[in-house]
């Protein structure tokens, strides 16, 4: 039997896309499901259907939204980390531009988005500024 | 990031070395802590509920541990 050519080509029988490049990856135990990050986008996978389930990323939606979005607020709404609590209810995801958004678990929906702030607020001396200011 | 067992407070390490914990509850920041002076790789709450403590590990190689109740 010669191998030198080649005959037939062979259809894939599964193919996985790529879901995990590095950093985080967490395993819900309730839903069975993967949850990593790859290319500032979280993907939910299925590990025993072994099918993406759901793809999370804050650019797809500001683009549907706005079409005319500076790059830079594109850039900075990718994604840098998540998580999700014990009780598999919530998912947190952490943006580029300090903004946590709450997700619903069940309804894949955005809850709530709190905007942290990326420098140490040092309370106590504002407050000295402002007494200084109203003297 | 990381939620603390009840699942009310996330902590979130920043490219600053920046410690900050969120009342999801609430939707506001209660605590801030700095110390680290590279980027924060890894942040893990104490599984002991009764204990609200924070462990950062930082780019530089450090880990420090943050007490909730005593900076309340």
């Amino acid at each position: 039997m010669a191998f030198g050519t080649l005959s037939k080509y062979w259809k894939t029988s599964y193919e996985m896309p790529a879901i995990y490049t590095g950093g985080r990856i967490m395993f819900s135990m309730k839903k069975k499901q993967i949850f990593s990050i790859s290319n500032f986008t979280i993907f939910i996978f299925d590990y025993e259907t072994k099918e993406t389930i759901k793809k999370i990323t804050h650019v797809s939606i500001l683009r549907r939204k706005k079409n005319n979005l500076k790059k830079n607020l594109k850039e900075n709404e990718e994604i840098s980390n998540f998580t999700f609590n014990q009780q598999e209810n919530i998912l947190v995801t952490f943006t580029k531009n300090y903004l946590v958004r709450t997700i619903d678990m069940q309804t894949y929906d955005t809850i709530k988005t709190i905007k942290v702030y990326n420098f140490y607020k040092n309370t106590k001396s504002k407050l000295i500024l402002k007494k200084k200011a109203f003297r | 990031m990381a939620f603390d067992p009840s699942g009310r407070f996330l902590a979130i390490g920043t490219p600053q070395g920046l410690v900050k914990v969120l009342d999801m509850k609430k939707g506001a920041q209660t605590h801030e802590f700095k110390g680290h002076r590279g980027s924060i790789k890894q942040i893990y709450f104490n599984p002991d509920y009764q204990k609200y403590q924070i462990i950062s590990i930082s780019e530089e190689g450090t880990i420090k541990i943050f007490d909730l109740v005593a900076n309340a």
